[in-house]
């Protein structure tokens, strides 16, 4: 909460505030203009930011803030792009005095100009930051802010002793250009690691911030309009986050079992984390010892406008509910609006669906599984019906689909029994995601009759990756050898014949041929022409046999919804149980020699009035994705403009828009206005205004 | 005569104030006259006097039979009668009928009370204060140019008659509410001129400063009507009243269609190890589908125009439902190679279009 003296407090809590607002705009050439509060349109100046990123509370946010105000001056507006905006707000006290409450520094990011008034959107310098990390760097919390900050030309607020004074703020931390995307993402990784925030203070300067434990101020139910107030608190029972463990992320946890109902807080990586296995524990604990202490009921109310009202301050929510019971309340988000009411929305999660996990921590928890194991895994296949091969078109024999999960050398291998009706070649040809694999075509050559065909192939594969192996086949027709051999013994058989029937002819027309001259006519016969019918090749059902296997890829079976657990409970030690002394006879008698070690079978021994408490055990199963729904309980992860799409139960163009008044200021009496824009709608059908 | 600050101050003071007419004495079927007043009308006929039936009914300007509370074979027991003023302005009185809803009992479960006001602008009001639980069975209305019949509960024992018009009512079962004595104005202001209302329409201000002196003189007094205020397409609708009480709540609803929308999802991981594919989509939908999806980070969005996936240039184009749900897995393995999430962008160009859920099954 920003410093004020007792006399704001006092002037702040009366239902009339006299205030006003002013400060300057400093272009990009150095020219400095002033913003006088007559100047400002009315209800057209508020301020938004956040100190955690959604609606679970977090460490390490990095929000942007942003600024709106319209103003009725003269200026080009192209002028303005990059200004840099500073505003104040006094408060008029009882003395008549006035107390200044820095709003804080902005820069316009984009000015629009309506006639004679100007909007402006600002936003801090929290943008500057979005620069993509480019040296690696080793230091102190401090050291590293210290160098981010100048490198990124923004001005730290912190000192070295506050930083210092911070959880694990003396600790060595790494930025490493591979792990770390911009230099927003550093500060966030940082502020993390402090269990604070970052933001942009009212001198517009980086400020790492802690989260108030203690009440700052107290909100009467008078100064609350409209709020919502949760039902549950949030608090926090463990911690986790995964730090980098031999180059890759490994998950770190720390639990305090005596906090019932509490949440588990999942940090996600911070990858500026590194060292030794104690260092990493070290680090969490003292992130814990700070989150152990942050319980806060979560809300969202309206009230009267106090700028000096900071993010991360707990506030007391007096008389809440109609009762006269108090809550406190974390200041997660808050807009700040002239002459009007401030918004201020505390976000936590709800302790009551704690067992609820979210499909993204059961993604990475699966995730982490699958890193670990290194089982070889076999995806097989054998053909469900009869296929006939013939020469027209490929005939799809073989499908095997797999996924890697590192980097790896499926092998392939296939057996394909057939029956040729002819003989021929076999065309085989194997095709990885649809592309013919390089020297992917197999050529043998079959006899007539019943073959099989074995191949082998091996497949170099990265780290997630996900591929088909097809194979198909065809059959060629050739002239074989054979084909023409069969021929030719047809043809000679037909020549046989025909000179055998020539023969007989001549000897029954009893023809001389003494006469010294011999006439013989062409004996004729069917020459037969090679066999070009193509040939088939059948394969029977379940006869093909494919397998493919390799260490690296992800399991091949279905879930079929039995999940079976087994858990072997080690001994139990338990003390100050007694044994009676148990007596044993031993009879001496000659028995054949049946082995070298003697057996004394102990029935169980019955012990009353010993019981067992309980076993504590936690399962963890792997998940299957199934599906996809896109739907609407997804909404806030979608990318779409909820002022024109409803997005209640379906998604569907916004048909009905409301308006609602806000008080402005006048000389006398009251006044509010209902601020109406149809600008931005393609028809309208009614306009319909009601007072309630 | 007392004042008092508000309606509910009047229903609050019972009988403190009022002169009792009848104590004690039962009124079977008779009618007692109360004096009315002259500021009081009733279908049109001024209210000189007002009358009571034993019977639970009230006459307004004649013995007739206007206000019926249970109205049967009862029985009056008291009658009071109480003339005041409401903030100090507006003038009213208060009948306090008191008796039993069947003429021969006087025991608890017959007990009937009720409070009458009528105020100068017309307003009628009835508030209950002991309603039997036995015989009542009576009617319960008000029969003026048309009858209005209402009920009663302990829950909701405030009826109101609002008048409109001469013998017209608007019924509201809450306590009569009466506005202050205060000016009450609004201004319309666009592109930074004022508009007042005069004669239907809007007509321009020469004045842009905003103060209350330009409320008190050309403000208009009444709401405008959506068919004067449908032409303008960013204004303020301004309202001013001469008083530091809270301010009214003013909504203005707007039915309207918005340019085409797109919802485009998150990205959709496929770098589980579970899955190998897609193995189709299927959409719950009405009205006209437009699907797109992008496998380049929404670099481009693909729709299968049944032979192949083509780029598509537009923004609120894509496959219809049946198109979508017609792919098979080996057109989406075409699409999908490589990639390590995919995005699904539905399109809205009219308002008979919504997505309940689209659901990709995938492979595994």
């Amino acid at each position: 909460m920003y410093s004020t003296t007792d006399s704001y407090k006092e002037a702040v809590n009366n239902p009339v505030l006299r205030n006003r607002v002013d400060g300057t705009i400093t272009l990009k050439d150095g020219m400095i203009l002033e913003i006088k509060n007559h100047e400002i349109i009315p209800g057209s100046l508020s301020i938004n930011n956040r100190c955690i990123h959604s609606s679970s509370f977090c460490f390490g946010s990095v929000y942007v803030g942003e600024m709106n105000i319209s103003i009725m001056k003269e200026i080009d507006r192209y002028s303005l792009y990059g200004a840099k905006v500073e505003l104040s707000y006094y408060l008029t006290l009882q003395d008549a005095t006035e107390e200044k409450i820095p709003l804080g520094v902005f820069f316009v990011d984009l000015p629009k100009r309506t006639k004679r008034i100007i909007a402006l959107k600002c936003y801090d310098k929290m943008t500057d930051f979005d620069i993509d990390v480019t040296e690696e760097t080793v230091g102190t919390p401090y050291q590293l802010l210290t160098f981010i900050c100048e490198y990124c030309g923004v001005e730290l607020a912190n000192t070295e002793i506050e930083i210092a004074a911070m959880c694990n703020g003396t600790q060595l931390y790494s930025i490493y250009a591979d792990r770390v995307g911009t230099y927003r993402d550093a500060i966030s990784y940082i502020a993390s690691v402090l269990a604070g925030y970052a933001t942009i203070n009212r001198e517009g300067k980086l400020q790492i911030r802690s989260f108030s434990t203690e009440s700052c101020m107290d909100i009467s139910v008078r100064r609350r309009t409209v709020s919502t107030i949760a039902d549950y608190e949030t608090f926090f029972s463990g911690v986790k986050a995964r730090f980098v463990s031999q180059q890759n992320f490994y998950p770190y946890t720390e639990i305090d079992e005596t906090i019932e109902g509490g949440l588990l807080l999942d940090m996600g990586d911070i990858p500026i984390v590194q060292g030794v296995e104690e260092f990493k524990h070290e680090i969490l604990q003292n992130i814990f010892a700070v989150l152990k202490n942050i319980r806060y009921t979560p809300s969202e109310f309206s009230m009267t406008s106090d700028p000096s009202i900071d993010l991360g301050d707990m506030l007391t929510l007096k008389d809440v509910n109609s009762t006269n019971d108090s809550i406190l309340t974390l200041v997660t988000s808050c807009t700040w609006s002239y002459h009007s009411t401030q918004k201020i929305k505390s976000d936590g999660g709800n302790t009551k669906l704690q067992g609820v996990s979210s499909s993204e921590d059961k993604q990475l928890s699966d995730m982490e599984l699958r890193v670990e194991s290194k089982k070889i895994v076999v995806h097989t296949f054998t053909n469900s019906s009869k296929i006939e091969v013939g020469d027209l078109k490929e005939e799809k024999l073989i499908v095997i689909n797999y996924a890697t999960v590192e980097d790896t050398k499926p092998i392939f291998m296939a057996t394909i029994p057939l029956e040729m009706s002819l003989d021929g070649y076999v065309e085989f040809y194997i095709y990885v995601d649809g592309i013919l694999d390089e020297n992917g075509i197999l050529t043998e050559y079959l006899n007539k009759g019943k073959h099989f065909v074995t191949f082998t192939r091996y497949f170099v594969d990265k780290a997630d990756k996900r591929h088909t192996v097809t194979v198909t086949a065809k059959t060629v027709y050739v002239e074989s050898d054979s084909r023409v051999s069969k021929a030719n013994v047809a043809t000679i058989f037909n020549y046989i014949a025909a000179a055998q029937a020539d023969r007989e002819k001549q000897s029954s027309t009893g023809e001389d041929t003494d006469s010294g001259t011999t006439t013989l006519d062409p004996i004729e016969y069917e020459v037969v022409p090679v066999d070009i019918t193509p040939p088939r090749a059948a394969i029977a059902k379940n006869d093909i046999k494919a397998v493919l296997y390799a260490q690296g890829l992800a399991g091949t079976q279905k879930w079929d919804g039995t999940i079976n657990c087994n858990e072997t409970i080690l001994p139990i030690g338990v003390s100050g149980v007694g044994v009676i002394p148990m007596d044993e006879s031993v009879t001496a008698e000659l028995v054949p020699v049946a082995g070298n070690a003697l057996h004394d079978v102990v029935p169980p021994v019955a012990v009353s009035g010993l019981s067992v408490l309980g076993i504590s055990e936690a399962i963890t199963m792997n998940e299957v994705v199934v599906n996809y729904l896109f739907n609407t309980t997804k909404r806030q992860k979608y990318s779409y403009n909820s002022k024109y799409v409803t997005d209640d139960d379906k998604f569907s163009l916004r048909t009905e828009y409301t308006f609602e008044s806000t008080e402005q200021t006048i000389d006398s009496g009251r006044m509010c206005a209902v601020p109406i824009d149809v600008s931005d709608l393609a028809s309208v059908q009614s306009i319909e205004v009601g007072v309630e | 005569m007392a004042n008092y600050d508000s309606v509910q101050a009047i229903i609050d003071a019972g009988i403190t104030n009022a002169e009792c007419l009848r104590n004690n004495v039962a009124q079977d079927d008779g009618t007692d006259t109360i004096q009315g007043a002259n500021w009081f009308s009733f279908k049109g006929v001024t209210c000189v006097n007002l009358y009571a039936n034993g019977n639970s009914w009230i006459g307004f300007g004649s013995s007739t039979e206007h206000l019926k509370v249970n109205r049967r074979d009862a029985k009056m027991w008291y009658l009071y009668r109480e003339e005041g003023t409401l903030y100090n302005y507006y003038n009213f009185i208060k009948i306090r009928w008191s008796g039993y809803s069947r003429y021969n009992y006087t025991t608890e479960p017959y007990k009937l009370t009720y409070d009458v006001i009528i105020f100068d602008n017309g307003t009628i009001m009835l508030h209950m204060i002991d309603i039997p639980t036995s015989n009542n069975d009576g009617i319960y209305a008000l029969v003026a140019t048309s009858t209005y019949t209402y009920t009663v509960s302990s829950t909701q024992p405030d009826v109101t008659f609002y008048n409109t018009d001469v013998g017209v009512y608007d019924l509201a079962y809450e306590v009569a509410k009466v506005l202050e004595p205060y000016d009450r104005k609004y201004l319309i202001r666009s592109d930074g001129a004022l508009y007042t209302v005069t004669d239907g329409t809007l007509a321009a201000l020469e004045q842009t400063a905003l103060n209350s002196e330009l409320f008190a003189t050309y403000g208009f007094d009444d709401l405008p009507s959506g068919e004067l205020l449908q032409p303008l397409s960013k204004f303020d609708l301004l309202y001013w009243q001469d008083s530091q009480d809270e301010l009214p709540s003013i909504k203005a609803t707007v039915m309207a269609t918005p340019h085409s929308q797109a919802v485009i999802s998150n990205a959709v991981d496929l770098t589980h190890s579970t899955i190998t594919g897609i193995e189709n989509m299927t959409a719950d939908c009405e009205g006209d589908l437009i699907v797109a999806v992008s496998f380049d980070g929404k670099q481009t969005w693909k729709a299968w125009n049944g032979t192949e996936w083509s780029t598509l240039s537009e923004e609120f184009t894509g496959m219809n439902k049946e198109t979508l749900e017609a792919i098979t897995f080996e057109q989406w393995n075409l699409l999908y190679q490589g990639a390590d999430s995919f995005f699904i962008r539905i399109s809205f160009i009219d308002t008979t279009q919504s997505v309940t859920e689209i659901c990709a099954d995938f492979a595994n």
